[in-house]
């Protein structure tokens, strides 16, 4: 892929969806013609397509000329980054919200009940919270807009050969969701060594009190290490790539293998002779339920509830097949003829 | 030697100045259809340097606005965009350009005092 090629996709990337195809096409022609121009009056391609890129300007900058004049409070050369910035708000207070949530449940007499309990009230935080930092975002990004201070900064730093550096579009990690895959792995993998305690059911008891029976049943409990490798495993690659932002062979291979890892460590589970959820009449009754609901709990509703987990846990396993069988895909791809060659340092010359 | 703020306030006017003279000259030229490169390289050739940044997305706009009318053409070589005057846009012509003698004569006759 040449520098043209990569000018053209970042413009793409800037414009409307609706605009991308039909302006990135008439761009690459446009260029292209320019860069032949400069070409048969002897100067070199390289030299040539830097040229005609430093000429026409940032790629920001174009797309906010084809996307045409300001017509809201934030100018369109702004608003990736305003959507940038929103995003990394709402992670940043959604992680916040779930660590005081672990927190104030850890801190409780009865975690597993807590954690139900407090779910309403975080979730409503959060959103107050977001609410408000976005609303604060937006006034200091219209203050910036109007003020026209980017502009002012921005002057002089166009340089097309820092597009040489960027991964192209098929090497470049979705950030947003390694971000969000960190998140529910991290929730995950907190969840099953500190709290599966409050995978339970709850139910009347003798007293006319609420009576919660743990359901973790010895199926699930002898998965448990695996779970917990395959789910590390996965961490370890999302940090990785959130960090590098690109991909390589070696972390489609990593990605690749985790994946199938988490699938066995699934297929694990659906197979599993012991039971995931289980208890048995005496210890519910044990527990303070009623002797004749916790008979019913431990020999109707369970096995019930163990085969419907083992049904999503098998739809849960397909999707991860299909998704490996995508990867794998997009590892050949990456590795076929034209993408190496894309992909050389000759590439970009 | 001029100041830097002056500098700036003159570059900004002849800018401002630049930008309405650049969309009558393509709407002129556009008489005559033209892609994208040929029609920078007639302007060029009538002795008006305009950017490619500048000049593409203006197409764009001028025929969002209803002034030009574009056609894809698909031959054997790279594909193009041509571009020509709509009739909306042969009449918004006549207007600007009967605004523009207009303006040139009242200017002339200021600046040559």
């Amino acid at each position: 892929m040449d520098l043209v090629d990569r000018y053209v996709e970042a413009v793409e990337e800037e414009l409307p969806r609706r605009m991308r195809a039909d302006v990135g096409r008439e761009l690459a022609t446009l260029l292209a013609e320019s860069v032949e121009a400069r070409m048969a009056e002897g100067v070199p391609p390289r030299e040539a397509q830097l040229e005609v890129l430093g000429e026409i300007g940032p790629p920001r900058e174009v797309a906010g000329r084809y996307a045409g004049e300001r017509r809201g409070l934030i100018g369109h050369d702004m608003l990736p980054a305003l959507w940038r910035t929103l995003g990394v708000v709402a992670v940043v207070l959604g992680g916040l919200s779930l660590v005081a949530w672990l927190w104030q449940a850890g801190s409780a007499d009865d975690p597993g009940a807590a954690l139900a309990r407090s779910f309403g009230e975080i979730v409503t935080q959060f959103l107050s919270n977001l609410l408000e930092v976005s609303g604060l975002v937006l006034l200091i990004f219209a203050a910036v807009e109007w003020l026209g201070l980017r502009r002012r900064g921005r002057e002089g730093t166009w340089d097309p050969a820092s597009l040489q550096q960027a991964p192209a579009r098929g090497d470049r990690v979705n950030r947003w969701g390694a971000l969000a895959s960190t998140a529910v792995l991290l929730f995950l993998l907190v969840w099953i060594l500190f709290f599966r305690d409050s995978l339970a059911a709850i139910v009347s008891g003798r007293e006319a009190e609420w009576v919660r029976i743990p359901l973790v049943g010895p199926g699930l409990l002898q998965a448990l290490p695996w779970l917990v490798a395959s789910w590390c495993a996965e961490l370890v690659v999302q940090v990785a790539l959130l960090l590098r932002g690109r991909w390589s062979l070696f972390w489609r291979l990593a990605d690749l293998a985790t994946r199938l890892f988490g699938v066995a460590v699934l297929g694990v589970l659906v197979a599993a002779p012991a039971p995931l959820l289980a208890t048995t009449a005496a210890e519910a009754a044990s527990l303070g339920a009623h002797a004749d609901l916790a008979r019913r709990l431990a020999s109707e509703l369970l096995p019930m509830l163990d085969r419907l987990l083992r049904v999503a846990l098998l739809v849960g396993l397909v999707g991860s097949l299909v998704g490996v069988v995508r990867r794998g895909v997009r590892l050949v791809a990456s590795r076929g003829p034209g993408a190496s060659a894309a992909s050389s340092p000759a590439g970009g010359a | 030697m001029v100041k830097a703020r002056t500098a700036e306030a003159i570059d900004s006017t002849w800018q401002e100045i630049r930008r309405g003279s650049i969309v009558l000259a393509a709407l002129a030229t556009l008489r005559e259809e033209h892609y994208g490169y040929s029609l920078r390289q007639a302007l060029l050739d009538s002795g008006l340097e305009v950017s490619e940044g500048t000049l593409y997305p203006l197409l764009r706009r001028l025929e969002g606005a209803g002034l030009l009318g574009s056609r894809w053409e698909l031959g054997e070589g790279r594909p193009r965009r041509y571009y020509r005057l709509s009739p909306d846009g042969e009449a918004a012509l006549e207007e600007l350009r009967c605004g523009w003698r207009k303006l040139a004569e009242v200017l002339s006759g200021m600046l040559a005092r």
